[in-house]
């Protein structure tokens, strides 16, 4: 270990001297075992994996010459665990503890692939070696992702050996507050968090605004169902919010900061207090940061999970130990934020894109995406798709490649219906607009948004009006109730579309939700609330004929509402094989089966009794051979 | 209320007549100076605007962008437009009238707004036909901010929330006052003085009474009593005796109580 590991850094040089120190450690090791241990993952059982690993060197006396790093998230959490050993960049997908073995024997000692831990692609049935040929990461730029499969989320050294703080560095040694805004704001970034609103823009309306303190904030609150983009940054390298956090600090003049994430993120929680704590021993955080004089201090709040907290008035209220309400921002928060002082809030993708930026220039990073959305965004990508996971594409790419290159397209053979994208609130495309590309603007032209990048990938088997019912019933349980539209608005949407649902649904309703949802849009106090009809409105302007079967025929389309739907079995495909029968919980089941003896033996075809049924399609999934339909 | 102290004058036009107002003002208050009449249920002269009803939104330009907002915390601006009475404004009332009405159908002032307005139908079946809490969160707000008694808050979220002391329980910090049943626009607080005690029934909080030292008769709960002393420590002597007694006291008794009494009126 280095003397100078643990030293306050009282300088610049102190800093890069560090840095090569490090690295020529690093390269003393050859070999290293990239293991992911995101959430993700972990969930697969990968937190065991390191102890196994571990282990397995040793008894090849390798322990000092390998090295297993635990990292953060890969994004393809898919085919977690997953395992990269560079410096080939060996990619293997689903290991168990029972392959470590071989793997340390074969791979890392005498540099052998072995086959079945190769990912196969679905549709070209090839295998790739390294995670450059898999076509989910083929089609990525990863940039803010770039170092989560390099470092380990909780060794500053190893942020420091990728370049980490070298954009701090590089703000404090070069450029004047005034500059760095400058260059933030030439760079075209925009908020991630969901609004899009210029960062450059808001840093200089915080640095201008009266009043001391001034505070900086990051909004790790997350709270958009299948999210978890900000979750893995955190997680995964948390020393690129840290060090976007105090770059705009010294940008906008600010000595205090505070990071909100939700409790739910408790391995967010832990890695980022471990960077806060590493980076303070270092002295790039606290008091006079690499003896510039410059001093900044964060702290973790963390939050209960209330999805409206994530709204930066409500934040800032849960922050000072108030319900989380929101407020009206008529007066902006960089006037009168946290504890009533100027407050600049960001996302925790939009801070871990800044320090990119001061290393690699505005130029760089506008040179990256469309007219007025540039840089990259990073998508959860869930649903019907093959490749779950993350995945960080530059602006303007098409909603199509995404789904199709990146994603693999729809599992199953089916055929593709809607995207929603934006979140809860956001809006479902579909099929005929999915040229459209990532861009703030054309998104919310077509009653979508970028919202802080779900995307929710839905195929022929899904319903639109109870995927807005879905998205309707979250968030008027998620409303604070404050305001009058939102509370009793969303809960009069839900009411209808949960009639519609049931097949009760009446020929105004239509009309019915959209004037509704107007009303809901134009008055309520927050951005819960003026989003809140996105789901309703963007289903109804491109699905209303699936609405108009619903309510005219009676009618789903999909065979999802299941007041509307009945199964019964073909008897020409059905084998008898019983399937059915066995999976039917209420025993509504009758014949599938055969009868008789020898010759005399015969078929006799599933019946489903339709007064027991209670339409949980367990037979329908039973069945191998479609003999279940819905209708 | 002012949101920010500047005495800066501001030119703003509302429904096209020209005002100057002071910058901290806000629409709501700027209208309403010039008889153009805003409804407002959440804002209260003493407490400002809550922002929470919404059936104050007005239309306003401001940087060339047309709007709606809300007009009881929105700040007058050199250069504003506002627009009270669009028809967009009235169907925006309306709309929010309508929810009020079927939330709580027996609040009077929202009867008689929906009455002004032309609203016959609630926008859904009443849950309750007796529920008058339009959840204004006047009431919050006086307890809070005003007396600092503490005693209740919105609980719940959403469709679930109301008004009331934590869990329901009765009310530790509750001291009777009963400022929050005078700023409460529907009626909605209850507070029966029975011989035993004064019951908010509403706080789900019964309050004992402060027996005059002199009479020896109930006059206020002794809790209020105890949180007057500490608010205004200069005349606690005065606490002590039932408001008869002080007035049968001496002159300059008599004067003495009646600044006291004229404070505690302010509460
Ligand atoms: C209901 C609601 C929930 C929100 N949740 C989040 C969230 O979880 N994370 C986030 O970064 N922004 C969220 N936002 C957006 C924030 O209010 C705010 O715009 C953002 O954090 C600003 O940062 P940015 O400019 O970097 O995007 C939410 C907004 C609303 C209206
Ligand atoms: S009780 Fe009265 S003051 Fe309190 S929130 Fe309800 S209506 Fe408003
Ligand atoms: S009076 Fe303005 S929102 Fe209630």
């Amino acid at each position: 270990m280095s003397t100078v590991a643990t030293a306050k850094l009282a300088s610049l040089e102190e800093l890069e001297a560090l840095r090569s120190s490090i690295r020529v450690e690093q390269q003393k090791t050859q070999t290293t075992v990239a293991l992911c241990c995101g959430t993700g993952c972990q969930a697969y059982g990968s937190g065991r994996l390191i102890e196994v690993f571990a282990e397995a060197l040793a008894k090849e006396g390798l322990e000092d010459s390998v090295r297993v790093r635990a990292t953060g998230c890969h994004g393809f959490c898919e085919r977690g665990p997953l395992v990269v050993i560079h410096p080939k960049g060996t990619f293997y997908q689903r290991v168990g503890p029972d392959d470590v073995g071989e793997i340390v024997a074969k791979t890392v000692k005498q540099g052998e692939l072995i086959e079945r831990l190769l990912y196969v692609d679905p549709q070209t049935k090839e295998k790739a070696q390294t995670e450059e040929q898999v076509g989910f990461y083929k089609h990525q730029h990863r940039l803010v992702f770039g170092n989560n499969g390099a470092i380990d989320p909780k060794s500053i050294r190893d942020y420091l050996a990728v370049g980490g703080y070298a954009g701090l560095a590089k703000a404090l040694s070069e450029l004047k507050p005034d500059e760095l805004i400058e260059q933030i704001t030439e760079s075209g970034l925009r908020g991630r968090g969901g609004g899009g609103f210029l960062t450059g823009r808001k840093w200089r309306s915080c640095r201008e605004a009266e009043g001391e303190p001034k505070y900086v904030l990051c909004n790790g609150d997350e709270g958009d169902p299948g999210a978890f983009m900000d979750r893995s940054i955190m997680e995964g390298n948390p020393h690129s919010v840290l060090e976007g956090m105090v770059i705009g600090a010294y940008a906008i003049g600010s000595n205090h900061g505070y990071i909100y994430v939700r409790a739910e993120y408790p391995l967010a929680v832990e890695n980022l207090g471990i960077a806060i704590r590493q980076a303070e021993e270092l002295g790039l955080l606290g008091e006079d940061i690499l003896g510039t004089g410059f001093d900044f201090e964060i702290r973790i709040n963390r939050g209960a999970g209330a999805f409206v907290c994530g709204e930066s008035t409500a934040l800032m209220a849960s922050i000072e130990g108030k319900i989380g309400d929101p407020r009206a921002k008529y007066i902006h928060t960089t006037d009168v934020g946290l504890f009533g002082k100027p407050s600049n809030l960001n996302n925790v993708e939009t801070w871990a894109n800044v320090p990119l930026i001061v290393n690699r220039g505005a130029e760089w990073f506008s040179s990256m995406g469309t007219e007025k959305s540039k840089g990259t965004k990073v998508f959860s990508l869930v649903g019907k798709i093959n490749n779950t996971g993350l995945v960080e594409v530059p602006m303007g790419v098409s909603l199509r490649d995404i789904i199709y290159k990146v994603g693999g397209g729809i599992p199953d053979g089916r055929k593709f219906k809607a995207v929603q994208i934006g979140g809860p609130s956001g809006g479902c495309i579909p099929e005929s607009l999915l040229d459209t590309p990532v861009d703030f603007e054309q998104l919310t032209e077509l009653g979508a948004m970028m919202g802080s990048g779900g995307l929710i990938v839905m195929d022929e088997d899904t319903c639109v009006v109870d995927i807005a019912r879905y998205f309707m019933n979250f968030l008027c349980e998620e409303a604070c109730g404050k305001c009058t539209p939102c509370r009793e608005g969303t809960k009069i949407m839900l009411d209808i579309l949960g009639r519609i649902c049931q097949g009760k649904g009446e020929a105004e309703d239509m009309d019915k939700l959209e004037a509704l949802g107007e009303q809901v849009q134009l008055t309520s106090l927050c951005g819960l609330g003026t989003s809140a009809a996105n789901p309703v409105l963007s289903t109804l302007q491109y699905f209303r004929e699936e609405y108009e079967t619903h309510v005219k025929d009676k009618r789903c389309p999909a065979g999802v509402c299941r007041q509307l739907i009945t199964f019964s079995v073909t008897p020409e495909a059905c084998t008898s094989c019983a399937m059915c029968v066995k999976a039917c919980p209420v025993e509504a089941i009758s014949g599938g089966t055969r009868k008789g003896k020898g010759k005399d033996r015969v078929r006799v075809p599933a019946l489903i009794d339709q007064d027991k049924c209670i339409k949980c399609r367990a037979c329908h999934e039973a069945c191998k051979f479609d003999a279940v339909v819905i209708s | 209320m002012s949101q920010d102290s500047g005495e800066k004058l501001v030119k703003l036009t509302i429904d096209g007549r020209e005002v100057q107002a002071r910058s901290g003002d806000t629409v709501l208050e700027v209208a309403r100076q010039m008889g153009i009449e805003i409804p407002a249920l959440c804002y209260h002269p003493v407490l400002g605007g809550a922002g929470a009803c919404r059936v104050c939104m007005v239309e306003i330009v401001a940087w060339g962008r047309r709007r709606m907002v809300a007009s009881c915390v929105y700040p007058a601006r050199e250069g504003l437009e506002v627009y009270t009475n669009t028809q967009k404004v009235l169907t925006a009332r309306r709309a929010v009238i309508s929810m009020l009405l079927a939330k709580a159908p027996a609040a009077k002032a929202v009867q008689e707004l929906a009455e002004r307005y032309g609203v016959t139908e609630p926008a859904y079946e009443p849950k309750d036909p007796q529920g008058r809490c339009i959840l204004c969160g006047q009431c919050v707000r006086t307890c809070n901010e005003l007396i600092k008694a503490g005693a209740v808050y919105f609980t719940y979220r959403g469709q679930e929330r109301k008004v009331g002391t934590p869990y329901d329980a009765e009310s530790a910090q509750c001291i009777g006052c009963g400022a929050c049943q005078n700023l409460c626009p529907t009626g909605n607080i209850r507070i029966r003085d029975k011989a035993e005690c004064r019951a908010v029934l509403t706080w789900n909080t019964d309050l004992a009474w402060q027996m005059c030292s002199r009479c020896g008769q109930r006059y206020l709960p002794a809790r209020l009593v105890e949180h007057l002393r500490k608010s205004l420590p200069a005349g606690a002597e005065l606490l002590e005796v039932c408001p008869r007694c002080r007035r049968e006291g001496t002159a300059e008794d008599f004067a003495r109580a009646s600044v006291t009494a004229e404070q505690s009126s302010k509460l």
